[in-house]
């Protein structure tokens, strides 16, 4: 009996060594997360996982009622085609022509695939795409799909990257509204955009289409533009106080996405 | 040989985890493994194959490295200093224990809240009528 409790004992003390070992060598690997070993390793997982992972990324993404498929696309195009056309009536026409715009865009662009996602299916908080440095981005490059914002590159791997969507909450960028060009910042709030610090005097209104400002750094790295951010659903307007918010929804379904394009440089 | 079999199912479940946790499902699939698995055996073997298995989880979902070893280690070390101090294996605390740690990952590493709450609803039921079938006698007599 004395034994059978003595052995006991000796392998509870050696289960809670393993444990402690463990425990410590991931605090270890937590701290040096950003070394070039753990970076390597990294690299080869992704690289060894990516085929398996784009296919089964892709099962079920497909639409399954083309009329639903049509009505998307059109609604799509539709709020595209008023945010261009309301850009066009504020501008001029001479060099603000989308022709042009979309010319200088596809020089730029660079496709990718996206193989995972964090967050929620329909709002994810980020994407894992599979390019990387080594096929020319960087962090801070803009994402696009068509003309949609789909998000900004937040860490880049040699052969992947991490991708923020306008969702999240650590995502902030500068934005207006295409028909009164009322300013503000769009942050993220888990499942909606809220576009704020917009001056008590400038007029929100729903259905407003919320476009960006352009975030563009000295290497020409960064969110161009005039490109559709989201809608607006609700506006948030109190006199006594110096600024207005609005919530504002995504255009694009992210839980259709496959493809999408970083903006690699204008 | 039942070991290697535990190991081999062990090991199959965990690479089908990688593939759907880093690509098409947001729920942590390798966490509930890892901690379940290490309930059933704390052998050395299985603790250092779930410790590499948690790198890889990180190492695709691009998550801070090292997190996800990290949250099945120390919630095996609560269960464990419960044990030694309360001198229990009582099944709901482990289920209980695993629950907050489902949870607590979940929050601080972006899995989808509303996956989590479905598939743990379907647990729960599942994990309530099994109780019932084991206390009439039904099942594992």
């Amino acid at each position: 009996m004395r034994d059978i409790q003595k052995e006991n004992r000796i392998f509870r003390k050696r289960n809670l060594t393993y444990i402690l070992i463990f425990l410590v060598l991931s605090s270890l690997f937590y701290f040096y997360r950003n070394s070039s070993p753990v970076s390597f390793f990294q690299e080869t997982l992704f690289n060894i996982f990516s085929t398996p992972r784009e296919a089964i990324y892709n099962l079920g993404r497909k639409e399954k009622n083309a009329g639903t498929l049509t009505l998307k696309k059109q609604n799509e195009e539709l709020i595209k085609k008023l945010a261009d056309y309301e850009l066009m009536k504020r501008d001029n026409e001479a060099y603000k022509s989308q022709f042009d715009e979309a010319t200088d865009y596809s020089q730029t662009l660079l496709a990718a695939k996206i193989i995972g996602y964090l967050g929620d299916a329909k709002y994810p908080s980020s994407f894992v795409i599979n390019k990387g440095k080594k096929q020319g981005v960087a962090e801070g490059m803009a994402v696009v799909s068509k003309k949609f914002l789909v998000g900004k590159i937040i860490k880049a791997g040699d052969n992947y990257s991490v991708v923020t969507t306008p969702v999240n909450t650590k995502f902030s960028t500068l934005a207006k509204l295409t028909d009164t060009n009322a300013n503000g910042i769009v942050s993220g709030k888990n499942d909606l955009m809220v576009f704020e610090r917009v001056v008590i005097t400038d007029i929100l209104k729903k259905d407003g289409i919320v476009v960006t400002k352009g975030e563009v750094n000295e290497n020409g790295i960064g969110i161009l533009p005039d490109i559709i951010i989201g809608k607006i659903t609700s506006v948030s307007k109190n006199e006594t106080e110096p600024f207005q918010s609005a919530e504002v929804l995504p255009v694009i379904d992210y839980a259709k996405l496959t493809t999408v394009f970083v903006v690699k440089s204008m | 040989m039942r070991r290697a079999g535990f190991f081999v199912s062990l090991f199959c479940l965990a690479v089908l985890s990688f593939l759907f946790e880093s690509s098409m499902v947001s729920f942590p699939l390798f966490l509930i493994l890892g901690l379940t698995a290490l309930s059933l055996d704390r052998s050395f073997n299985i603790s250092f194959f779930l410790f590499l298995g948690g790198l890889v989880v990180d190492s695709l979902r691009g998550m801070p490295f090292g997190s996800t070893p990290f949250f099945i280690f120390v919630t095996m070390l609560i269960l464990f200093l419960y044990e030694k101090y309360f001198g229990s294996r009582d099944i709901m605390v482990i289920i209980v224990v695993f629950l907050i740690a489902v949870i607590i990952y979940s929050i601080l590493l972006s899995y989808s809240l509303l996956q989590l709450t479905i598939v743990g609803f379907i647990l729960l039921i599942v994990s309530l009528i099994s109780m019932f079938l084991i206390k009439r006698g039904i099942i594992l007599r």
